[in-house]
Protein backbone atom coordinates (compact mmCIF):
# COMPACT_ATOMS: atom_id res chain seq x y z
CA UNK A 1 0.00 0.00 0.00
CA UNK A 2 1.01 3.58 -0.64
CA UNK A 3 0.99 6.43 1.57
CA UNK A 4 1.12 10.29 1.72
CA UNK A 5 3.23 11.61 3.96
CA UNK A 6 3.85 15.63 4.63
CA UNK A 7 5.46 17.26 7.67
CA UNK A 8 4.09 19.81 9.78
CA UNK A 9 6.40 20.82 12.15
CA UNK A 10 7.16 18.00 13.78
CA UNK A 11 3.49 16.00 13.05
CA UNK A 12 3.67 13.81 10.52
CA UNK A 13 0.59 13.51 8.42
CA UNK A 14 -0.02 10.26 6.73
CA UNK A 15 -2.42 9.76 4.33
CA UNK A 16 -3.20 5.40 2.94
CA UNK A 17 -3.65 5.92 -1.00
CA UNK A 18 -6.46 3.34 -1.13
CA UNK A 19 -10.07 3.13 -0.92
CA UNK A 20 -10.22 0.63 0.97
CA UNK A 21 -8.80 -1.36 4.24
CA UNK A 22 -9.69 -4.59 4.67
CA UNK A 23 -8.49 -8.25 5.24
CA UNK A 24 -7.13 -8.42 1.90
CA UNK A 25 -4.74 -5.15 2.42
CA UNK A 26 -4.54 -4.46 6.19
CA UNK A 27 -1.27 -6.51 6.32
CA UNK A 28 0.29 -4.11 3.67
CA UNK A 29 -1.09 -1.33 4.96
CA UNK A 30 0.77 -2.66 8.74
CA UNK A 31 3.93 -3.44 6.51
CA UNK A 32 3.91 0.22 4.53
CA UNK A 33 3.34 2.08 7.89
CA UNK A 34 4.88 0.92 10.47
CA UNK A 35 8.58 2.01 9.28
CA UNK A 36 6.97 5.75 9.49
CA UNK A 37 5.37 5.54 12.93
CA UNK A 38 9.27 4.41 14.16
CA UNK A 39 10.33 7.38 13.25
CA UNK A 40 7.46 9.60 14.16
CA UNK A 41 6.41 10.49 17.38
CA UNK A 42 2.98 12.37 16.46
CA UNK A 43 1.22 11.14 13.30
CA UNK A 44 -2.10 11.95 11.70
CA UNK A 45 -3.97 9.74 9.51
CA UNK A 46 -5.76 11.58 6.96
CA UNK A 47 -8.78 8.82 5.84
CA UNK A 48 -10.12 11.14 3.51
CA UNK A 49 -9.93 8.36 0.50
CA UNK A 50 -11.02 5.01 2.83
CA UNK A 51 -14.00 4.38 1.79
CA UNK A 52 -14.29 1.56 3.78
CA UNK A 53 -12.81 -0.60 6.69
CA UNK A 54 -13.50 -3.57 8.31
CA UNK A 55 -12.65 -5.77 10.84
CA UNK A 56 -8.95 -6.60 9.45
CA UNK A 57 -8.91 -2.53 8.94
CA UNK A 58 -9.64 -1.94 12.40
CA UNK A 59 -6.77 -4.26 13.79
CA UNK A 60 -4.11 -3.14 11.54
CA UNK A 61 -5.33 0.59 13.44
CA UNK A 62 -5.26 -0.23 16.73
CA UNK A 63 -1.80 -1.72 16.21
CA UNK A 64 -0.25 1.29 15.15
CA UNK A 65 -2.30 3.00 18.30
CA UNK A 66 -0.57 0.12 20.24
CA UNK A 67 2.89 1.27 18.56
CA UNK A 68 2.29 4.76 19.29
CA UNK A 69 1.43 4.33 23.03
CA UNK A 70 4.32 1.98 23.82
CA UNK A 71 6.57 4.51 22.19
CA UNK A 72 5.17 7.36 24.11
CA UNK A 73 3.91 8.74 20.48
CA UNK A 74 0.09 10.26 19.46
CA UNK A 75 -2.29 8.87 17.03
CA UNK A 76 -4.88 11.26 15.78
CA UNK A 77 -7.26 10.44 12.84
CA UNK A 78 -8.95 13.04 10.52
CA UNK A 79 -11.30 13.16 7.30
CA UNK A 80 -13.11 9.92 8.22
CA UNK A 81 -16.12 9.09 5.70
CA UNK A 82 -19.43 8.22 6.96
CA UNK A 83 -18.72 4.17 6.86
CA UNK A 84 -15.31 4.09 8.17
CA UNK A 85 -17.15 6.12 11.28
CA UNK A 86 -19.78 4.19 11.53
CA UNK A 87 -17.54 0.58 12.37
CA UNK A 88 -15.20 2.59 14.34
CA UNK A 89 -18.10 3.48 16.50
CA UNK A 90 -19.49 -0.12 16.27
CA UNK A 91 -16.72 -1.26 18.30
CA UNK A 92 -15.54 1.73 19.93
CA UNK A 93 -13.16 2.45 18.34
CA UNK A 94 -13.49 6.18 18.97
CA UNK A 95 -13.44 5.81 22.98
CA UNK A 96 -9.58 5.10 22.06
CA UNK A 97 -8.67 6.95 19.38
CA UNK A 98 -8.82 10.85 19.01
CA UNK A 99 -10.76 11.47 15.37
CA UNK A 100 -10.88 14.97 13.66
CA UNK A 101 -13.32 16.52 11.39
CA UNK A 102 -9.93 17.97 9.50
CA UNK A 103 -6.27 17.76 8.95
CA UNK A 104 -6.37 21.00 10.52
CA UNK A 105 -7.98 20.34 14.38
CA UNK A 106 -6.10 17.21 14.09
CA UNK A 107 -3.00 19.35 13.91
CA UNK A 108 -3.90 21.69 16.49
CA UNK A 109 -4.82 19.17 19.21
CA UNK A 110 -1.29 17.49 18.71
CA UNK A 111 -0.15 21.12 18.55
CA UNK A 112 -1.53 22.01 22.24
CA UNK A 113 -0.85 18.93 23.59
CA UNK A 114 2.30 19.64 23.85
CA UNK B 1 -47.73 -18.70 6.87
CA UNK B 2 -45.84 -18.66 3.57
CA UNK B 3 -43.48 -15.90 3.36
CA UNK B 4 -44.13 -13.58 0.39
CA UNK B 5 -40.91 -12.33 -1.30
CA UNK B 6 -41.02 -9.14 -2.96
CA UNK B 7 -37.28 -9.25 -4.24
CA UNK B 8 -34.65 -11.49 -4.15
CA UNK B 9 -30.99 -11.47 -6.02
CA UNK B 10 -28.58 -14.00 -6.02
CA UNK B 11 -24.62 -13.68 -6.42
CA UNK B 12 -21.92 -16.21 -6.94
CA UNK B 13 -18.08 -16.20 -6.04
CA UNK B 14 -14.97 -18.28 -5.68
CA UNK B 15 -13.32 -18.25 -2.87
CA UNK B 16 -10.20 -16.26 -2.32
CA UNK B 17 -8.87 -13.38 -0.24
CA UNK B 18 -8.90 -11.19 -3.53
CA UNK B 19 -10.38 -7.36 -2.42
CA UNK B 20 -12.32 -7.26 -5.77
CA UNK B 21 -14.57 -10.08 -4.78
CA UNK B 22 -15.02 -8.54 -1.46
CA UNK B 23 -16.31 -5.36 -3.33
CA UNK B 24 -18.32 -6.95 -5.74
CA UNK B 25 -20.05 -8.43 -2.31
CA UNK B 26 -20.50 -4.80 -0.84
CA UNK B 27 -21.62 -3.67 -4.33
CA UNK B 28 -24.02 -6.73 -4.13
CA UNK B 29 -25.99 -6.20 -1.00
CA UNK B 30 -24.99 -2.17 -1.65
CA UNK B 31 -27.36 -2.11 -4.75
CA UNK B 32 -30.12 -4.96 -3.21
CA UNK B 33 -30.51 -2.46 -0.30
CA UNK B 34 -30.94 0.50 -2.05
CA UNK B 35 -33.80 -0.32 -3.95
CA UNK B 36 -35.56 -0.77 -0.43
CA UNK B 37 -38.08 2.01 0.10
CA UNK B 38 -37.05 4.60 2.71
CA UNK B 39 -40.63 3.71 4.52
CA UNK B 40 -39.12 -0.03 5.17
CA UNK B 41 -35.51 1.01 5.82
CA UNK B 42 -33.16 3.56 6.80
CA UNK B 43 -30.62 4.12 4.30
CA UNK B 44 -28.03 3.99 7.33
CA UNK B 45 -28.55 0.43 7.79
CA UNK B 46 -27.22 -0.30 4.62
CA UNK B 47 -23.67 0.55 5.63
CA UNK B 48 -24.40 -1.42 8.83
CA UNK B 49 -25.50 -4.66 6.51
CA UNK B 50 -22.75 -4.18 3.82
CA UNK B 51 -20.34 -4.57 6.44
CA UNK B 52 -21.79 -7.38 8.32
CA UNK B 53 -22.03 -9.34 4.78
CA UNK B 54 -18.30 -8.34 4.21
CA UNK B 55 -17.39 -10.02 7.51
CA UNK B 56 -19.50 -13.12 7.02
CA UNK B 57 -17.64 -13.75 3.20
CA UNK B 58 -14.10 -13.34 5.21
CA UNK B 59 -15.26 -15.29 7.66
CA UNK B 60 -16.48 -18.34 5.23
CA UNK B 61 -13.18 -17.31 3.41
CA UNK B 62 -10.59 -17.28 6.28
CA UNK B 63 -12.30 -19.70 8.66
CA UNK B 64 -13.84 -22.44 6.51
CA UNK B 65 -12.10 -22.54 3.58
CA UNK B 66 -8.99 -21.16 4.61
CA UNK B 67 -7.00 -18.76 2.96
CA UNK B 68 -5.02 -20.47 0.57
CA UNK B 69 -7.88 -22.30 -0.77
CA UNK B 70 -9.60 -20.10 -4.12
CA UNK B 71 -12.11 -21.27 -6.46
CA UNK B 72 -14.46 -22.60 -4.10
CA UNK B 73 -17.89 -21.64 -4.17
CA UNK B 74 -19.47 -18.96 -1.99
CA UNK B 75 -23.37 -18.45 -2.95
CA UNK B 76 -25.07 -15.57 -1.71
CA UNK B 77 -28.67 -14.91 -1.56
CA UNK B 78 -30.73 -11.42 -0.58
CA UNK B 79 -34.14 -11.34 -0.64
CA UNK B 80 -36.83 -8.84 1.20
CA UNK B 81 -40.62 -9.90 2.38
CA UNK B 82 -43.27 -8.25 4.16
CA UNK B 83 -41.12 -7.87 6.98
CA UNK B 84 -37.42 -8.74 7.34
CA UNK B 85 -34.32 -8.55 5.00
CA UNK B 86 -32.69 -12.20 5.00
CA UNK B 87 -29.00 -12.73 3.68
CA UNK B 88 -27.98 -16.16 3.30
CA UNK B 89 -24.32 -17.27 2.88
CA UNK B 90 -23.58 -20.66 1.76
CA UNK B 91 -20.41 -22.51 1.30
CA UNK B 92 -19.70 -26.48 0.55
CA UNK B 93 -16.73 -26.46 3.16
CA UNK B 94 -16.21 -29.80 5.32
CA UNK B 95 -15.55 -27.05 8.15
CA UNK B 96 -18.77 -26.31 9.26
CA UNK B 97 -18.30 -22.13 10.49
CA UNK B 98 -18.26 -22.51 14.59
CA UNK B 99 -19.13 -18.58 15.51
CA UNK B 100 -17.21 -18.93 18.70
CA UNK B 101 -14.14 -17.09 19.95
CA UNK B 102 -10.91 -17.14 19.06
CA UNK B 103 -11.41 -17.39 15.58
CA UNK B 104 -12.41 -14.06 14.86
CA UNK B 105 -14.10 -12.22 18.00
CA UNK B 106 -14.03 -8.77 16.29
CA UNK B 107 -16.07 -9.58 13.16
CA UNK B 108 -18.33 -11.68 15.10
CA UNK B 109 -18.90 -8.96 17.20
CA UNK B 110 -19.35 -6.62 14.10
CA UNK B 111 -22.09 -8.58 12.68
CA UNK B 112 -23.91 -9.01 15.95
CA UNK B 113 -24.28 -5.76 16.22
CA UNK B 114 -24.75 -4.75 12.49
CA UNK B 115 -28.16 -6.80 12.52
CA UNK B 116 -31.04 -8.63 14.07
CA UNK B 117 -30.51 -12.09 14.00
CA UNK B 118 -27.81 -14.33 12.81
CA UNK B 119 -28.14 -18.49 12.33
CA UNK B 120 -26.08 -21.24 11.15
CA UNK B 121 -26.92 -24.66 9.86
CA UNK B 122 -25.62 -27.15 8.20
CA UNK B 123 -27.74 -29.54 5.80
CA UNK B 124 -27.16 -33.08 5.00
CA UNK B 125 -25.33 -32.38 1.46
CA UNK B 126 -22.74 -31.04 3.40
CA UNK B 127 -24.20 -26.98 2.76
CA UNK B 128 -23.36 -24.36 5.00
CA UNK B 129 -25.64 -21.46 5.79
CA UNK B 130 -24.92 -18.25 7.52
CA UNK B 131 -28.50 -16.50 7.62
CA UNK B 132 -28.44 -12.63 9.03
CA UNK B 133 -31.77 -11.12 9.48
CA UNK B 134 -32.71 -7.41 9.65
CA UNK B 135 -36.24 -6.79 10.75
CA UNK B 136 -37.87 -4.20 8.59
CA UNK B 137 -39.86 -1.10 10.17
CA UNK B 138 -43.48 -1.65 10.40
CA UNK B 139 -45.83 -0.85 7.97
CA UNK B 140 -43.80 -3.15 5.04
CA UNK B 141 -47.26 -4.48 3.93
CA UNK B 142 -48.46 -1.06 2.32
Amino acid sequence: MEFNTEKIGDITVVTPLANDIDVSNADDFKTGIFPILEGNSKIIFDMNQVEFLDSSGCGALLSCLRQMNKSGGSLRLCSVQKAVRTLLEIVRMHQIIQIFNTVEEAVSSLQTSG
Amino acid sequence: MTEIIKAEAKLEIESGMDGEKLARVRAFIGEFCAGIPDYLFDSDQTEKIVLAGHEVVTNIIRHAYGDKCTGELIQIKIRISENKLVLLFYDWSEKRFDPLPPRSPHGLFIIDQCVDKIRYSRDDNGKNCCCLEVVLKPGGDR
